[in-house]
């Protein structure tokens, strides 16, 4: 059975050791070349007291591990948070790969007794900062909106701009004017969307003009 | 500075004459969903399959400040799994290091039941990466961050100094769509200062940058947020980083010609190009880029003029860790 950690050189470390021994300012990690040196070595001229080099090196160094390990997968797993199917904002919008409309507020919630997960930002093909943006709601019937291959897609009305979720209450999500990346914009107006009608409108009811691109277009 | 020309037809035309050569084998990268040990020792092994040297990219999501945070360690990431776990820098170092056992029990040919891909180790160069995404005008793209990341990279590189097959490095997806320059610029130029680890750039262009807001576009593209100056500056301008851009389609090498070119006219300095990423695994992508296909478009765009002219070491390819992922499915799956 090889004894972990495999160390390819350890003439190097042992020579390591000693000028650590002499300088003992320089950090080296080679606590694991004086346990295994110690516990392997029939002669004397290779043994370092490896409690003189936990002395010595500084507390620091955390993640060397101090045992040894046989090869293969870890025995045990480090326990993380088992992943939940969390409701209300979602903590990011970030997606693998590339998404042809950028969003930084989800929501993910029931609605007529179905998951369904909603996206807000702007569409990616017009970048200059300068530029009125064009500002995006996208709708999913699942509570995954990156897997859904065709969401409804509703542009938010001309001059708008980029827009952020700021609430969900009932059938209406109120959105509210964002900066280029997403940032809250002082006195920036909102608007409702209703998820009753498909429409936006004023925060007074008055509906808004609402366009429906039909699919996501392809990355080229 | 200098002034930026659009050298587009010349090197249209240059490249009618020149031929790519074989592309590096394409590495596999990860878009990582979770911290999980055992996956990362099995990817990590199964890593090992290139006799040459390789880079991995292991993309552990956007910065943030940490929601469940051991004692001392309040920065971690997003992951990309589809319910947007967060993650600590500790948590994501300990994978790391799993990664590295798996790849070094790969490299000493010890069997793995638990895979079924085919070892054939060299040398891999590991990144661990981040990108510049703030949420809402509210993320951890900031200098405190940076330096997190870099005592993380630093703990991870002393990890692997026994094992040298293994180089640690960082990777910063930065992109102009994600933040403001400022925010980016201060954690990359905090990143360096902080750690003598290479720090990949595997971001994008985004749009053709532009020197001013009313500049003339080469390809029809609009401006992006941040200048091709800028670019340049995350790319290889910075001191300790180097470009190993996303090239997901047949915009992105041109862009990525004209960031270098910028660099050559304006400070007599090359680009460093490590290599390629693309976005598609397979062989037929449509409308994307394979990875022999991206890593050659690239090469021929930087070689058809000799003042960028290199042939970047590596190709690789990022795919998602596990199925639980937040990826966009696009056409070619």
């Amino acid at each position: 059975m090889k004894i972990y950690p495999v160390v390819h050189k350890p003439w190097l470390c042992v020579a390591s050791l000693v000028a650590v021994m002499l300088i003992a300012s320089m950090v080296v990690s080679c606590d694991n070349a004086a346990q295994t040196t110690t516990a392997s070595s029939t002669t004397g001229a290779a043994v370092v007291e490896s409690t003189s080099v936990s002395t010595i090196l500084p507390a620091t160094v955390t993640h060397v591990q101090l045992s040894t390990r046989t090869p293969g997968p870890p025995p045990t797993d480090i326990p993380y948070p088992s992943p939940t199917l969390l409701l209300g904002m979602q903590a990011s919008c970030q997606v693998a790969g590339y998404y042809p409309y950028l969003l930084r507020s989800c929501w993910r919630g029931t609605f007529n007794g179905e998951l369904i997960s909603v996206g807000a930002g702007r569409d990616r093909s017009v970048s200059d900062p300068n530029q009125t943006q064009l500002g995006v709601l996208i709708i999913s019937q699942s509570p995954y909106l990156y897997y859904d291959h065709n969401p409804a897609i509703y542009y938010v009305p001309d001059g708008f701009g980029n827009v952020n979720i700021v609430s969900v209450s009932g059938t209406q999500i109120t959105l509210a004017q964002a900066g280029y990346y997403g940032d809250p914009t002082p006195n920036g107006q909102t608007i409702i969307f209703d998820l009753a009608t498909r429409q936006f409108q004023t925060v007074s009811g008055t509906p808004l003009p609402t366009s429906v691109p039909p699919t996501i277009p392809p990355h080229k | 500075m200098g002034d930026y020309q659009d050298n587009s037809e010349a090197y249209d035309t240059l490249a009618e004459n020149i031929a790519a050569p074989t592309a590096p084998l394409s590495s596999t990268s990860y878009f990582v969903t979770n911290t999980s040990l055992n996956t990362h020792y099995n990817d990590g092994y199964c890593a090992a399959n290139n006799p040459s040297s390789s880079i991995v990219v292991l993309d552990y999501g956007q910065p943030v400040t940490a929601t469940q945070q051991p004692i001392g360690n309040p920065y971690g990431t997003v992951l990309f799994d589809a319910h947007t776990t967060s993650t600590t820098t500790y948590a994501i170092s300990n994978a790391v290091e799993s990664f590295i056992y798996g790849y070094n029990d790969a490299y000493d040919r010890v069997p793995n039941p638990n895979v079924t891909c085919t070892i054939n180790p060299g040398s891999a160069t590991i990144a661990i990466g981040t990108s510049n995404l703030i949420q809402g005008g509210v993320g951890a793209v900031s200098p405190a961050h940076a330096r997190a990341w870099a005592n993380m990279v630093n703990d991870v590189r002393a990890f692997a100094t026994p094992y040298s097959e293994v180089t640690v490095a960082a990777g910063f997806d930065a992109e102009p769509d994600y933040s403001n320059y400022s925010s980016a610029q201060a954690w990359v130029k905090t990143f360096t200062l902080s750690s003598t680890a290479t720090l990949y750039n595997y971001g994008t262009v985004g749009a053709f940058p532009c020197t001013t807001a009313s500049e003339h576009l080469p390809h029809g593209l609009s401006c992006a947020g941040w200048t091709v100056d800028q670019v340049y500056q995350l790319s290889s301008g910075i001191t300790g980083t180097k470009a190993l851009p996303e090239i997901y389609a047949d915009t992105y090498p041109m862009d990525w010609y004209q960031v270098d070119r910028w660099g050559v006219q304006t400070y007599s300095k090359q680009m460093s190009f490590a290599g390629d990423m693309t976005g598609c695994p397979y062989a037929s992508c449509d409308p994307q880029y394979n990875p022999t296909d991206g890593w050659q478009t690239l090469w021929l765009e930087l070689n058809s003029d000799s003042a960028t002219s290199q042939n970047p070491p590596w190709s690789t390819t990022i795919v998602c860790m596990t199925s639980d992922c937040s990826v966009h499915l696009t056409t070619y799956s």
